[in-house]
């Protein structure tokens, strides 16, 4: 019994540490996040605006009695067009606690990855600061991009959380 | 198998608060000269309940405080031991260490074992110096007397007739001087002996059957028994009494060698034994306090440990204590009915049942947006369901609201405790009036107003009260009063912290605020100018001392408070006192709101700022420096906030002459907000914003309209000090 744990570590060590992502477009590009932070998936509905909020925060929506905000990825990303059709789907994610919505361009599935299919991402200049890319996976012929969501959604740049909290 | 005692450790320590509180509420209102005595009793089964449970929950540090505790309140109860203001300090100072204790085993703090050690000693010296006087009144005292409730039938009248014979030390010689006085009393009516006292300190107990006359029994009486001891009552009402509170039985045979149960029966009605002492615990008193054990019909002689009537006893007049017993158990029967009526729920699970009533609010108000749609006519069958659901769900919610609604004498009844000790360390004489302690206001407002009014009545007593010589000087009466009063107001609950102090001095605030650079001029109200005393680090006190004055603290009041979605006015006059008003929403969790749009956008006021709405005419408007900033209201000039503006809406109403204007006033302050129009009122389910998002300026909070969409709740005193701002920069 005790081998058997010990072997599978092993095993585990060698092939790499598997993770589950959920997938989903913004445009041309492909997005990884951690399936273990998304709560639900939905259509997208008219929120209510903000005032002076930044572009990509769309407002709040009523999700079930609980005031959630509405980020557009596609906005932030700066990738493909920002218009909302009956497709345009929201992820419901939940972070430390808090729950936001996100709006992409359709999600495509549920990947495994193991950890030797995760490249460290390059530096590079990119409308989102690397630090929250995790890495990019490989997958046949497509990249994903993995997305550090939790440390995405919470930062300042995400103007999400106020200044006090993140501190 | 032993059970875990653990999971019933939350309930006690609940419990034993709840005991320390109202003793020390009790303590505070006991008067020292003669201290009555319902409420030493109540303070002695507090202590008794507290060593009781912690004693079972093995929390021995707790038990032995309190055991110490107990003796000396048991004794003072008793009258061995008579009331000192030293012995008061000393019960606070103990109740302070059980508190501490007590917050040690719930994991909060460490035990102050010293301290505790400290009050044992304290406690058993003061035992020991008032026993030593008197050290016959030490003895255990036993009311052992045949005084037992005689037989009575329905129907009879005549007086109940207690009394001690006058100077006699031997029995048979009472005999004698007793027939006398049957012969005597003859004449008033039949003559029944009720009671027979084994000695002369024992009180007899007759009855008169007829119609008797009171003042002529008083009178032969007073020829052979001590004055003091005489005692008359309508028949059967004294006997009455004493079974409501002790469970005594009527038919109890005459002159049966029984005796009194002492006091320590309290909240039992149970026919305790006469318990030979208090200090020797009564198993059943300790394990079972707030039960009702029904054992009325134990034969008296099961008990153990009767004294033999002989035995000599203290002098002690039965009457004193017969005349208390009707008051005593009153509270008792009061008690143990609460006890019975409510259970301790989590404040999680009554929260979470308010989360549910208000979404069915929601989905209420959307079926009815929906039905409003079909013919009236045609589905009249759904349409009364729906009305009918409608009352029903108000009133579901009014009763679930009321669940998390405490009186705000949880909050009062620590101020007795603060206003004596700031008052001692202070050296003035104060006096605290509480008023409409039963007001009742949301629980989660109970816990956060607490600390504010604290520092509210801190500061009244510092700054406001004089010491008692300036009192005296400008003719006012040394002892100063505090006053506390909370009511409902308009959908407010109303705090006031008044006194009789000093009051403002509006000159010296305003030489102060010009000594600290802050923006003033002499045409200011009064109320701007006491608004002043708000800011962060003003302080006007000549002198900084331990309570206040170095000016940290109001500001931070105000903030608390306007958290809660209250405000803070300030009411004074020089040398006359100050009242200070704190105005809070009832709950924070219902609003009345009048929803507004603008643009697409629909935004909820809460009403209790609204004064007014209007619309404009083109020759209210005056413009500023070309800018159109401000609108004529009858005498008055407002600016205008745009909120189409602020909140950069686009699509808006932006003529002043097509929107609405809102006429709102918040801190004191009135402004127009300029609308595209008002849609209606409602009650609304507050949301929070900042839970899933940030805290955006300008708005409080969201809420769920009837179609389900969020609608966001406007904080009105941000936006109004937008209009103040922005004002002189247009200017």
């Amino acid at each position: 019994m005790a081998q058997d744990t010990n072997n599978k570590a092993a095993d585990q060590d060698e092939r790499g540490y598997v993770q589950e992502f959920l997938t989903f477009t913004l445009g041309p590009e492909e997005y990884a996040i951690d399936i273990l932070k998304v709560q639900e998936i939905r259509g997208y509905e008219q929120p209510t605006t903000i005032a002076n909020a930044p572009a990509f925060i769309k407002g709040v929506i009523n999700l079930r009695g609980i005031i959630v905000p509405i980020v557009d990825m596609r906005i932030k990303f700066g990738v493909g067009e920002a218009d909302y059709t009956p497709f345009t789907v929201v992820i419901i994610l939940s972070i430390s606690g808090r729950v936001v919505g996100i709006v992409v361009d359709g999600v495509s599935d549920v990947t495994s990855l193991r950890q030797d299919q995760i490249r460290p991402a390059p530096e590079f200049a990119a409308s989102v600061d690397t630090r929250y890319i995790k890495g990019l996976g490989t997958l046949a012929e497509r990249m994903l991009i993995i997305v550090d969501i939790e440390n995405l959604m919470i930062s300042a740049e995400m103007a999400l959380v106020d200044e006090a909290a993140t501190t | 198998m032993s059970i875990d005692m653990s999971q019933f450790y939350q309930v006690f320590f609940e419990e034993a608060a709840e005991h320390l509180d109202s003793m020390e509420n009790l303590l505070l209102t006991l008067d020292i000269g003669s201290p009555d005595a319902e409420q030493l009793n109540a303070i002695f089964r507090a202590a008794h309940s507290i060593k009781g449970s912690s004693g079972t929950f093995g929390f021995t540090d707790l038990a032995d405080v309190t055991h110490i505790l107990e003796n000396l309140l048991d004794r003072i109860r008793k009258g061995e031991i008579s009331l000192r203001e030293d012995m008061i300090d000393a019960f606070l100072a103990a109740g302070d260490v059980l508190k501490n204790l007590l917050a040690s085993h719930q994991g909060d703090g460490e035990a102050d074992r010293a301290a505790a050690a400290a009050i044992c000693g304290r406690l058993r010296k003061l035992t020991e110096d008032a026993a030593a006087p008197a050290p016959a009144l030490a003895a255990p005292i036993l009311v052992a007397s045949a005084v037992l409730p005689a037989p009575t039938f329905l129907g009879e009248t005549g007086l109940d007739v207690f009394f001690q014979l006058d100077g006699h030390a031997n029995a048979e010689a009472a005999e004698g001087t007793l027939d006398n006085l049957v012969a005597e009393l003859a004449g008033q009516g039949e003559v029944r002996i009720a009671g027979r006292a084994a000695s002369a300190d024992h009180a007899w107990h007759l009855q008169l059957i007829g119609q008797p006359d009171a003042e002529t029994v008083r009178g032969i009486l007073e020829f052979v028994a001590r004055n003091d001891s005489i005692r008359i009552a309508s028949l059967g009402e004294a006997s009455s009494a004493d079974d409501g509170a002790y469970g005594f039985f009527d038919d109890a045979p005459v002159g049966a060698p029984s005796a009194r149960t002492d006091e320590d029966s309290f909240g039992f009605f149970e026919p305790l034994p006469p318990v030979a002492e208090a200090n020797k615990p009564v198993d059943a008193a300790d394990g079972s306090y707030g039960f009702l054990v029904d054992t009325l019909p134990k034969p008296v002689a099961e008990v153990p440990a009767v004294p033999p009537p002989s035995e000599p006893a203290a002098p002690r007049p039965v009457e004193n204590e017969a005349q208390h017993e009707p008051r005593r158990a009153v509270p008792t029967t009061k008690a143990m009915a609460s006890g019975d009526t409510s259970i301790r729920v989590g404040v999680d699970k009554v929260d979470q049942l308010i989360n549910l009533v208000g979404e069915l609010v929601i989905t209420q108000a959307m079926l009815a947006q929906s039905a409003s749609q079909v013919d009236p006519v045609e589905f009249e069958r759904l349409h009364d369901g729906l009305i009918q659901l409608e009352r029903n769900t108000r009133d579901l919610q009014e009763s679930v609201m009321s669940i998390r609604m405490l009186p705000i004498s949880v909050v009062f009844s620590r101020f007795p405790r603060v206003v004596r000790d700031v008052a001692q360390k202070l050296g003035k004489q104060v006096e605290l009036k509480l008023s409409g302690e039963n007001t009742e206001l949301d629980k989660g407002l109970i816990e956060r107003i607490s600390d504010p009014l604290t520092h509210l009545v801190r500061n009244s007593l510092d700054h406001g009260i004089e010491a008692p010589e300036i009192r005296a000087e400008k003719g006012k009466q040394p002892v100063g009063t505090i006053t506390l009063k909370a009511y409902h107001q308009s959908g407010n609950i109303v705090i006031e912290v008044g006194d009789d102090g000093a009051g403002l001095n509006r000159t010296k605030i305003l030489a102060k605020a010009r000594e600290r650079g802050i923006n003033v001029h002499d045409q200011m109200t009064d109320q701007e100018v006491f608004a002043l005393i708000f800011e962060a680090g003003f302080s006007t006190a000549d002198q900084i001392t331990e309570v206040s004055g170095r000016g940290v603290g109001m500001d931070v009041v105000r903030r608390n408070i306007a958290a809660m979605g209250g405000r803070v006015e300030i009411d004074s006059m020089l040398g006359v006192g100050t009242r200070m008003t704190v105005r809070l929403p009832l709950t924070l969790a219902i609003l009345d709101g009048m929803s507004v749009a603008v643009g697409r956008e629909t935004y909820i006021i809460p009403l209790g700022y609204v004064i007014e709405s209007l619309q404009v005419e083109p020759g209210m408007i005056k413009s500023v420096s070309g800018v159109e900033r401000l609108i004529q209201v009858r005498e008055e000039y407002l600016p205008v906030v745009t909120l189409y503006e602020i909140f950069r809406v686009p699509g808006a109403v932006t003529k002043l002459e097509s929107g609405i204007m809102i006429i709102l006033e918040a801190d004191g302050v009135k402004a127009a907000l300029f609308v595209d129009a008002m849609v209606g009122q409602h009650q609304v389910v507050i949301k929070s914003l900042e839970s899933n998002y940030r805290r955006v300026p300008g708005v409080s909070g969201a809420t769920i309209m009837g179609d389900g969409r969020v609608a966001l709740i406007l904080d009105v005193s941000m936006l109004v000090s937008i209009a103040r701002t922005i004002l002189p920069a247009a200017a």
